[in-house]
């Protein structure tokens, strides 16, 4: 066997797994109790997480991928008014109205008050838009009436067709920004997170269910089920890690299933019964971002709610939504070019400047919905709604509200509770619903503060500066900038990077990768200053490990290029082109958008 | 047969008008002097050089053998020959011969003009990429040679292993990763040292630190300094690797210095743009093209116009001048050069391949291309799209024509439809299409010299 050497370093302490928050690997096996478990890392998850633990219980959350890395890191970043529901279901409307109003005072730092517009154009229906009024008028909603030439002239982008519009106080939100505080926090007051934890069953006795078997996930699981990570058996990939023996087991007595699109595969764990219980279809939309913000307000178009009738501008993005169609897969689907071509298509009639401004990439999520005309368990004020709004696409029909369903009274399982559907909007709401059957079911006796306490920001992310960066090497990377794009600097990336993030999770939260580059500098950049700080490797090899470190840059790279290239026109094309290039070179095979 | 021309006319001529200086028009104007032709190239800048790692590679089939033979099929197996649109990729029409020939001609240019390659065909070398990962390639600068991994990998101790040196100040060159991914893919021993160049340098890119080091005095203090850090270790090694900076202009000396100082064979590693291998080669080849006596360049030129008539350009004209030949060599670069253009949603739903708008345009109408081009490929990747050309690289112009453009020439794998993309693929239509434009101006085709003297071939 050949000789290897590697310059010694001491083993870097993760900060996190201090404060609670571990990634684990396949050779960890945890043994672990608490209150409550709540399966899920994205919204509904992370929301019950700062609702039970305000509530002074004792939770874990346990997140088969990084946070957010399902629906919710996928959608538009559209806190609602409330107006895109206003024609169809007014309770809704009324709903999202509240939840922004909340939104906007405890989350204040991670809304940007762009306001909203509704504009009407040659082509809608008028019938449509006294409908809407009436809708906005049960809701509670102030449709300000706007004067045309007045509105063109603020939006000088916007088509010149428009008949009339309506101002309402829809925003743009920092999802990611939010949901790691909400997390941060709680793991702060003493809730624990596992990531890369996947739930393999349930432990059930003659009382029901009384906690989880978890297993933790390697990069092959990952490639696997994220559909723009990289097809599976890719070269590159590291060998398989050596697997726990046994399966880490938590236990608690009640389980919250809050799994999203994939709530019927985490409930069939328990049985047919329990899955039958949670009637979750699948819906794709499909997202455009502009590397601009075309408009400086939420723009929506006064119609029934259709393919392309969002602008959100988004930080320095503008983002186009959406499309809705059914799709099979949980994870992230892959947008296809011709709903690309759709979006454009309808985009362009409300900003006709679309053409000229080409695309940065494409995304797409899943939403979960609620299936139609099924009898439902609901709990609470906002509970589970069945669908009936009108819409053009066939998931706008299904029910825009949640699910709560208490699996002791629909199976005969006690312990578990599945929480489904909604929006990012209405979050907390489904949280504070949540929380107040989870408290009562245990027994205890404790009020919903999510409308009262604010979230703070973390402005430098879980390692603040004072935290002491690792000295010598790292030391030389301070003062660099990791992503020239979001002017990040290395040292805050790196305490991140540090605490075990990996790079999908790093762009969630700093942005890296999500600018004009698309991480076709910053990723290699950081893989290389990953060694340098000396990332802990497993358990069973504590060096970094320079082989998944590559692998986590080729997943990188590869998810950040399928999202460019449905989008390859114009400048873009050029792009594309560029970056397909460099990534052949660095990863030394054809990348995506080529044939081998 | 050249015509002498000065720069201050306002209609200039040359045998062969070559549009475009990046890989591909440096070449096609390399060939096309040689055969006895006046060139004049006619260019904004360097394209994509400054891009470029340096490396020869072919890539991957782009208008494969069997995409020749059956031109008329994609990859769903739809016929997508039409009435009116003839002629197929020229892939068909290329022989090994022909390949290998462009490659020593290649070979034998650049070392005249002082970048020396060496060429590995039919085998390939192997070096680390910018993360570590093996790449292939089939030529490479003659600076990076000793980093085949062929030659001190495979598993066999050869003698201390390998040595990477990485500065503090070039940020973007991972040299921990890379050692540590090149010990665990070849089984050796591979170390690195980072240092710092000295405080009085400061944080730069590639090409700044390469001019830092064409300073014979500031040189000198570096290898005082690379033998005090490096030295230990150096003599060691099998070899030491080097970030691509060592120089723009007296790389090879310093290449040279620095091994005779540490002891030990001393090389380069491809990095990221920007690139100072393509830079060196841009530099050098202006030099040795303009030294050669039969080669004019306009830089700074956008070509805005170009007259066809009779199945023939005449002239092409940027804002300035116009420039008239006999024969043109179109060398605008591809998609990523900027010389494809990609309509706005075109290739998103339509089936068809839109046209090509090869050169660069009107500034009052940037959409509206100088040669509308008819262009062809597989399916619905771009990636395989290119310009239509009969198989002497002749494009078609876009619409019912039947006929080629008569004296254009298409150079660069994706105008000239290679059958393999990227530098090789480049370097192959470029050398065809000087050839061949010169051939059609009426140069006298003076032989092209012997070519093996400067190749290097693998021991």
């Amino acid at each position: 066997m050949a000789r290897r050497t590697r310059p010694g370093r001491p083993p870097v302490r993760r900060r996190t797994e201090r404060r609670g928050i571990r990634w684990l690997t396949p050779a960890d096996s945890v043994l672990d109790h608490a209150d409550v478990i709540i399966v899920g890392g994205g919204a509904t998850g992370v929301g019950l997480l700062w609702d039970l633990t305000l509530r002074g219980l004792d939770v874990i959350l346990l997140e088969q991928g990084g946070l957010a890395s399902g629906t919710s890191g996928a959608f538009h970043g559209l806190l609602h008014s409330g107006g895109r529901y206003a024609g169809s279901d007014p309770a809704t409307a009324a709903e999202c109205l509240t939840e922004n109003h909340i939104l906007r005072s405890v989350a204040r730092p991670f809304v940007e008050d762009t306001g909203g517009v509704f504009v009407r154009l040659e082509e809608d229906d008028a019938d449509w838009e006294t409908r809407w009024l009436e809708g906005c008028r049960q809701a509670g909603l102030d449709a300000r009436r706007l004067d045309r030439r007045d509105l063109l002239s603020r939006e000088p982008a916007l088509t010149q067709s428009l008949i009339s519009a309506y101002a309402v106080p829809d925003a743009s939100i920092d999802g990611f920004g939010l949901l790691w505080s909400l997390l941060w926090s709680s793991a702060e007051a003493g809730a624990r997170v596992y990531f890369r934890a996947r739930v393999s069953g349930f432990l059930t006795d003659e009382a029901g269910v009384r906690g989880v078997t978890v297993v933790g996930r390697d990069e092959r699981d990952e490639a696997a089920s994220e559909g723009c990570g990289g097809a599976p058996g890719r070269q590159g990939l590291p060998a398989p890690r050596t697997r726990a023996i046994e399966p880490g087991e938590i236990t608690a007595p009640l389980v919250i299933n809050a799994t999203g699109p994939w709530a019927a595969e985490t409930a069939a764990l328990a049985g047919p019964g329990p899955a039958a219980s949670v009637p979750v279809e699948r819906d794709k939309g499909v997202m455009l971002v502009f590397n601009a913000r075309l408009v400086s307000t939420v723009v929506n178009r006064l119609r029934p709610p259709a393919d392309g009738d969002i602008l959100v501008p988004h930080g320095p993005v503008t983002i186009l939504g959406t499309t809705s169609g059914r799709t099979r897969l949980a994870g992230r689907p892959r947008p296809e070019p011709g709903e690309t071509a759709l979006l454009m298509r309808e985009g362009r009639s409300l900003v006709p400047a679309l053409e000229l401004a080409p695309p940065l990439r494409t995304y797409a999520g899943v939403r979960p919905l609620l299936q139609k005309g099924r009898d439902t368990v609901s709990e609470g004020a906002s509970g589970a709604r069945k669908g009936r709004a009108p819409g053009h696409g066939p998931g706008r029909g299904e029910g825009r509200g949640f699910l709560l369903v208490d699996h002791g009274e629909t199976d005969g399982l006690p312990g578990l509770l599945t929480v489904a559907g909604g929006k990012f909007t209405t979050f907390r709401a489904m949280a504070a619903t949540t929380g107040d059957l989870v408290v009562r079911l245990l027994g205890r006796r404790a009020r919903c503060r999510t409308a009262e306490v604010g979230v703070p920001r973390l402005v430098q992310g879980p390692a603040s500066p004072g935290g002491g960066r690792p000295a010598g090497r790292a030391a030389d990377l301070a003062g660099q900038l990791a992503c020239e794009c979001e002017l990040v600097t290395l040292s805050t990336t790196l305490s991140l990077l540090d605490a075990g993030l990996d790079l999908a999770d790093l762009r969630r939260l700093q942005r890296v990768g999500m600018g004009g580059c698309q991480g076709v500098f910053c990723s290699r950049r950081l893989a290389g200053a990953l060694w340098q700080a000396g990332r802990p490797g497993t358990r069973a090899k504590p060096q970094p490990d320079e082989e998944a470190i590559a692998a986590e840059l080729a997943s990188f790279q590869r998810s950040r290029l399928a999202g460019v290239a449905p989008v390859e026109w114009g400048a873009q094309a050029r792009f594309g082109a560029l970056s397909r290039a460099l990534a052949r070179l660095t990863l030394g095979e054809p990348v995506e958008g080529e044939r081998p | 047969m050249s015509r002498a021309t000065t720069c201050s006319e306002r209609v200039v001529g040359y045998d062969v008008v070559v549009l475009g200086a990046g890989l591909a028009g440096l070449v096609a104007a390399a060939r096309a002097a040689e055969a006895g032709a006046s060139v004049g190239i006619v260019a904004l800048a360097s394209g994509g050089l400054n891009l470029w790692s340096g490396l020869v590679s072919a890539q991957r089939s782009l208008f494969d053998a069997e995409g020749a033979e059956d031109s008329g099929r994609d990859s769903a197996g739809a016929d997508r020959t039409e009435a009116g649109r003839p002629g197929r990729g020229p892939a068909s029409g290329w022989t090994a011969a022909e390949t290998a020939e462009s490659a020593r001609f290649f070979a034998a240019v650049t070392g005249r003009a002082g970048l020396p390659y060496l060429s590995a065909s039919p085998a390939s070398f192997t070096v680390l990429s910018p993360a570590g990962n093996p790449i292939t390639c089939s030529m490479l600068p003659a600076s990076a040679a000793a980093g085949d991994l062929t030659l001190w990998g495979g598993g066999q101790e050869s003698g201390g292993g390998l040595l990477i040196a990485g500065f503090t100040e070039l940020g973007d060159y991972p040299a921990g990763l890379i050692s540590a991914r090149a010990a665990s893919r070849t089984g050796n021993r591979v170390i690195y040292r980072s240092f710092s160049l000295g405080a009085a340098v400061g944080r730069g890119l590639a090409p700044r630190l390469a001019n830092l080091f064409d300073d014979r005095t500031w040189f000198r203090s570096f290898l005082d300094l690379s033998r005090r850090v490096l030295g230990p270790e150096a003599r060691q090694a099998a070899a030491v690797a080097f970030p691509p900076v060592l120089g723009v202009y007296r790389f090879t000396q310093n290449l040279q210095d620095l091994a005779e100082n540490l002891g030990c064979p001393v090389f380069e590693l491809p990095a990221l743009p920007p690139s100072v291998p393509g830079q060196r080669f841009w530099r050098l080849w202006r030099h040795h093209l303009e030294r050669g006596g039969r080669t004019t360049f306009h830089l700074g030129s956008r070509v805005v116009e170009a007259r066809v008539q009779g199945g023939k350009c005449l002239w092409v004209a940027d804002w300035h001048r116009r420039y008239e030949g006999a024969a043109f060599v179109l060398a605008t670069g591809g998609v990523a050069g900027g010389g494809l253009e990609v309509p706005p949603g075109s290739l998103l739903a339509q089936d068809d391949f839109p046209t090509a708008g090869a050169g660069s345009g009107r500034p009052e109408n940037p959409r509206e291309p100088v040669f509308g081009l008819a262009t062809w490929g597989h399916g619905r990747d771009w990636l395989s799209w290119g310009v239509r050309t009969d198989s002497d690289l002749r494009p078609y112009p876009d619409g019912a024509a039947t006929e080629p453009l008569g004296n254009v020439f298409a150079a660069g794998w994706q105008l000239g439809g290679a059958n393999v993309s990227g530098a090789a693929g480049s370097i192959f239509t470029a050398w065809r299409a000087g050839g061949l434009a010169a051939a059609a101006a009426g140069a006298t085709d003076g032989t092209i010299p012997a070519a093996s003297t400067r190749t290097g071939e693998r021991g």
